[in-house]
């Protein structure tokens, strides 16, 4: 192959510097990164995925399996990048993917040596014995296309841009510039999307005359006729996936270093004028360089004015050798012609085609260019559910019955008539009924017997033979085929391979095209970088935590930040944890300590029917709860399992505070505002989160109370006025404060919850009274020595209340209420479920790990699901969940973990104050 | 246990500077009071003395308006409500919300364009409630004096990070 640039056109066009596998060179302003390297000659472009063999530039366009580049321009890497339709930029460094040290010395390529014995689905079987593991990181290194580096998860975000439009039409070559002039004629609001630098499409690959003129003069009235009646044109965006609700994404691309663009447009109705691309003939060594797309090379040529060939040969029907071949000898070419159903037809050459040989016969060339046929571009169509129906006369699948909001006119229809497409967008676009196509004589395309390799799928490395062993292993199916060959994977999404590959299944089966079938197309038509899906959700975007209002006040006094259920909080305060912790366990448990308890939920229930309503929805009796009080309570799945847990504190006859754990603020008003609608009168109570309104400073230890009554608040603070469970509003530096009794570390504790914004001053405020802050971690422990539960941590999918003791509702609860039915069944009363218990280990043992099993008779009973060494109790404490636990007290378990048994003691939960003498002072 | 302090810029202390790119005008702003209503619609709009609850694509003026949440909730936005709780008088519960909402303006020619980064906007497209979802964060969205002047409320434990994702958006729209 001997391609370049003829260079009448390009004598003043701007130089661009670029690399390719180390190698300087050159191309020009407006190429394309596979033109400007077919514009200086460069015959292998890359290597296939399995063989390494060479691959030279197959497409004109988006259709080219081979063309793959890792491309870097200023800081930016990309993989996997289509060099045909990746404009080129000055600077580029382009690598080659799946070789090494280049794509034209392949260290390699002498796996295709080995090749008789790797055919389709070879690792399924080799790789089976003794363990597929064994072999996976060796083969992960060597799979894969190009390679993924930091830049993908740190490079530029993405922009994601929401748009609308009445008529969305995806192409810019005739049909679609006849569409969107006839939609925005009629006040349609317009826009029309194509994926090269122009519009045009197949009229700027192929010029012919139209309307008696040339494609530029054509074309640019109805660009000004389409922008005049206020469509939108967009060049360079590719619509690459149709979905429900008629939302279409569109990958806008820019500079090549610049932020990628996805639009997702909610269009009214789509047409799509998608056109048509060659189909490939398949012949003996068909996958060398030199090989390419009959209007791929058209297009090089007119677009680029690189002529891919002095020697070329065309393979293609009548009609278009008619139409093409005097092209390329206009442009210098020697061109000669051979029938598709030439027997025995195969390419002669290393590394790129020098001659053709079919029979005795044998004549150079040195570039051959190929079509069977049209085959029309119909991925988005059936984004869209719409169904594809066998062409015989064509070849194609072409559209058959599909979504109203949907059109497909032109090439993509099926129509390979200039006139006829235009004809169609006019029609799709004025709501007519396109004109019928005309039926047309089958080209002779089936594969011809050949002792060389016949290539389907240039990518993935699929012959004939491979299809024929599939089909041999009754990989009938198409979908099977699919999977087991890697036939139509990775970028290619068979375009190019699909109707040759269901062709040669057809062969082997002895069925008609039509019952062999086509896999399903899903989105991305093609590639996309991988930014356009993530936007801007990069680090601390991708799970944006809730801050605190305290948050500047607990990192000056040393928080160590950490994330718990969606909040940054502070894991301990100072230097070193473990030293930090113990400490703060100690200064809780015999002095003063203040935590920022912020995140737990506030959400106010009010109207004359709160009490009955969090009745309802919560398994512990609310509605006997006097003004003032407290209670803890349950909030059950109808299942009757533990999905929440929290108090609720009542202000008022009508007026309750429900403070649910920090990770379900959101999960839990979205239940009570369900059930409110459901079964309740919407008018007689509300529910309003007011979570984020206050912020809440917790005072614990038994130091506490002289700790909260230097803030004088003005409430009664003795354990007579204001006990255990119990609510008392006061006021703080002349703002409301709402102080609850309630106690989370099993001590004395006050929690204030104040306005957000003077929460600040209330912080620093208890620090100077000598509170020392203490962090979720201290807090995590002295909750367990309590048995106190974390939701989630300490209860799983299937634990219920009574699992954890507590049956008096489930028993005596006369009113219904959420979960009631669900802890009735034989499931909630079976014996064997898990229960909550506390769990010992010999004096001078280890801390048990979380998570670890509790197995009895070899058999796992329960988990570990807390574990600490406790800084109060100087030994290690647990909780686990245990098949019937709370009957098995003082049994002895083995703890399994990791190849290790240990054993462990059941104990009651609750190691610390079993009695609450502390936290009821 | 992981240290994660270093991973996450400590937050702002006090209101936010200014943010100018080319068309594009991002603050915080600080509004009077706050304060959610639930209960029929027309008793809400008697309690909050105002006569429209702004929805969208409808422009909010002045210093005291309502914002309409749901049909049975608005957002009073100014005005004096003293008492807070079940008014049994009126049937309507009331909450002040205080600055549980951060509020930021985003003005400008094309403050739009940063806002479709995010969500669905269209004139086209009227919505009865201002509550929507903006690049995964809840958000009021309404907009206030002018029509290119947008206020967006957020729950003001996720206020560092919409402000970030606004800063983001802004800076790839202006690029």
């Amino acid at each position: 192959m001997t391609a370049r640039r003829i260079h009448i056109a390009t004598a003043g066009s701007k130089r661009l510097a670029f690399t390719f596998d180390g190698q300087p060179l050159q191309g020009v302003a407006g190429d394309t990164i596979a033109s400007a390297l077919l514009g200086v000659g460069v015959r292998i472009v890359g290597r296939s995925f399995k063989y390494h063999r060479p691959r030279g530039v197959w497409g004109g366009w988006t259709d080219d399996p081979n063309a793959i580049f890792d491309v870097s321009l200023a800081g930016v890497t990309k993989p996997n990048v289509q060099g045909t339709a990746t404009l080129l930029e000055d600077g580029m460094i382009v690598r080659s993917v799946n070789s090494w040290p280049t794509a034209r010395f392949d260290v390699k390529a002498g796996l295709d040596l080995l090749s008789p014995f790797l055919p389709a689905g070879f690792y399924y079987k080799m790789f089976k014995w003794p363990d597929w593991h064994l072999f996976e990181p060796a083969i992960r290194k060597m799979a894969g296309l190009g390679r993924v580096g930091p830049d993908v998860a740190d490079g530029p975000d993405g922009l994601q841009i929401h748009d609308q439009c009445d008529v969305l039409v995806v192409g810019g070559g005739p049909a679609g510039l006849s569409a969107a002039r006839a939609a925005a004629h009629a006040g349609q609001d317009v826009v029309l999307v194509d994926d090269h630098p122009d519009v045009g499409g197949s009229l700027r690959d192929n010029p012919c005359q139209i309307d008696g003129t040339a494609p530029a003069v054509w074309i640019t009235p109805q660009t000004d006729a389409i922008k005049a009646a206020g469509g939108r044109i967009m060049a360079r965006t590719t619509a690459f996936g149709i979905y429900d609700h008629s939302l279409i994404s569109l990958h806008q691309t820019a500079p090549f270093a610049t932020h990628p663009k996805l639009i997702r447009m909610r269009a009214g109705r789509v047409i799509l004028a998608t056109g048509a691309i060659d189909r490939p003939v398949v012949f003996g060594n068909n996958d060398l360089p030199g090989v390419m797309s009959l209007r791929g090379a058209a297009a090089y040529l007119h677009r680029h004015d690189v002529l891919t060939g002095t020697d070329i040969t065309l393979l293609a029907s009548a009609q278009d050798v008619a139409h093409f071949g005097p092209m390329f000898e206009r442009a210098g070419a020697q061109v000669r012609v051979l029938p598709l159903e030439t027997e025995g037809l195969r390419a002669v050459g290393r590394g790129k085609v020098r001659a053709l040989s079919y029979g005795t016969n044998r004549h150079h060339a040195d570039a051959v260019l190929c079509s069977a046929g049209l085959s029309p571009l119909v991925h988005l169509w059936c984004h869209a559910g719409g169904q594809l129906e066998w062409d015989a006369g064509r070849g194609a699948f072409l559209p058959g019955a599909g979504p109203d909001h949907l059109s497909i006119v032109g090439g993509a229809r099926g129509a390979n008539d200039l006139d006829q497409s235009i004809d169609d967008g006019h029609k799709a676009a004025t709501g007519q009924t396109p004109a019928p196509l005309p039926s047309i004589a089958p080209l002779p395309t089936t594969p011809k017997p050949s002792r060389a390799r016949q290539w389907i799928d240039l990518q993935n490395d699929v012959t004939t033979k491979d299809v024929a062993l599939a089909a041999q292993e009754n990989f009938a199916s198409v979908e099977h085929l699919k999977r087991y060959t890697t036939l139509g994977m990775a970028t290619d999404q068979g375009k190019t391979s699909n109707v040759n590959g269901l062709t040669a299944l057809a062969v082997q089966l002895g069925k008609p095209i039509a019952d062999v079938g086509t896999t399903r197309f899903r989105p991305p038509y093609v590639p996309v970088p991988l930014q356009l899906y993530r936007g801007a959700r990069s680090s601390t975007q991708i799970a944006p935590l809730q801050r605190s209002v305290l948050e500047p006040q607990i990192r000056a006094l040393g928080g160590a930040m950490a994330e718990y259920g969606g909040w940054l909080r502070p894991a301990w305060y100072g230097d070193d944890m473990t030293t930090a912790i113990a400490q703060e366990c100690a200064q809780a448990r015999n002095d003063v300590a203040m935590l920022d308890a912020s995140s737990l939920g506030k959400i106010e229930v009010m109207g004359p029917d709160a009490a009955g309503f969090l009745n309802f929805v919560y398994y512990n009796s609310i509605a006997n709860l006097p003004a003032g009080k407290i209670r803890y309570g349950f909030m059950l799945t109808e299942r009757g399992i533990i999905y929440d847990d929290g108090v609720m504190a009542r202000l008022d006859e009508n007026h309750f505070v429900v403070s649910c754990s920090s990770s379900h603020v959101s999960g839990v008003t979205a239940l009570l505002e369900a059930w409110r609608q459901d079964g309740h009168d919407p008018d007689r109570v509300f529910v309003h989160n007011v979570t984020q309104a206050w912020a809440t400073v917790t005072v614990t230890g038994p130091k506490a109370r002289d700790v909260v009554a230097a803030l004088d608040l003005g409430i009664d603070l003795q354990a007579e006025a204001f006990a255990h469970m119990s609510l008392r509003l006061g006021t703080y530096d002349g703002m409301p404060v709402r102080v609850c009794r309630v106690s989370f570390t099993g001590e004395l504790s006050f929690e204030i919850s104040i306005a957000r914004d003077s929460a600040p001053n209330l912080w620093d405020h208890v620090h100077q009274l000598g509170a020392t802050p203490i962090g979720m971690e201290a807090t995590s422990i002295l909750r367990a020595e309590k048995g106190y539960i974390i939701i989630g941590k300490d209860t799983d999918g299937e634990t219920m209340p009574q699992d954890l003791g507590l049956i008096g509702p489930r028993d005596r609860k006369t009113q219904p209420y959420v979960g009631n039915r669900g802890l009735q069944t034989p499931v909630a009363k079976a014996t064997g479920r898990q229960q909550l218990v506390g769990l010992a280990v010999p004096e001078g043992a280890t801390q048990l790990p979380t998570g670890a099993h509790l197995t009895a008779a070899g058999k796992s009973i329960g988990y570990v699901t807390s574990s600490y060494l406790s800084p109060t109790l100087g030994h290690p404490i647990a909780l686990g969940l245990v098949q019937d636990g709370l009957s098995r007290l003082n049994a002895d378990l083995t703890v399994y973990h990791l190849g290790e048994n240990r054993s462990a003691r059941i104990v009651p939960a609750c190691w610390y104050d079993p009695k609450g003498d502390r936290l009821n002072a | 246990m992981r240290n994660d302090t270093a991973k996450w810029p400590a937050p702002a202390v006090g209101p936010r500077g200014q943010v100018q790119a080319q068309g594009i005008t991002l603050d915080q702003i600080t509004l009077p009071r706050q304060v959610l209503i639930s209960g029929p619609r027309d008793a809400a709009m008697a309690l909050a003395g105002t006569t429209q609850a702004t929805g969208w694509p409808d422009v909010a003026m002045g210093d005291h308006y309502a914002l309409s949440l749901r049909r049975d909730r608005i957002l009073m936005v100014g005005g004096q409500i003293d008492s807070f709780g079940w008014r049994a008088d009126v049937g309507l519960a009331t909450s002040d919300i205080g600055t549980g909402y951060t509020v930021f303006s985003l003005q400008g020619p094309r403050a739009e364009k940063v806002l479709r980064t995010g969500t669905e906007l269209s004139e086209k497209i009227p919505s009865a409630s201002c509550l929507r979802l903006w690049n995964g964060y809840d958000i009021l969205l309404y907009r206030h004096t002018a029509t290119d002047r947008y206020l967006l409320h957020v729950g003001s434990a996720l206020a560092e990070g919409l402000w970030d994702m606004l800063n983001r958006q802004i800076r790839m729209v202006s690029a």
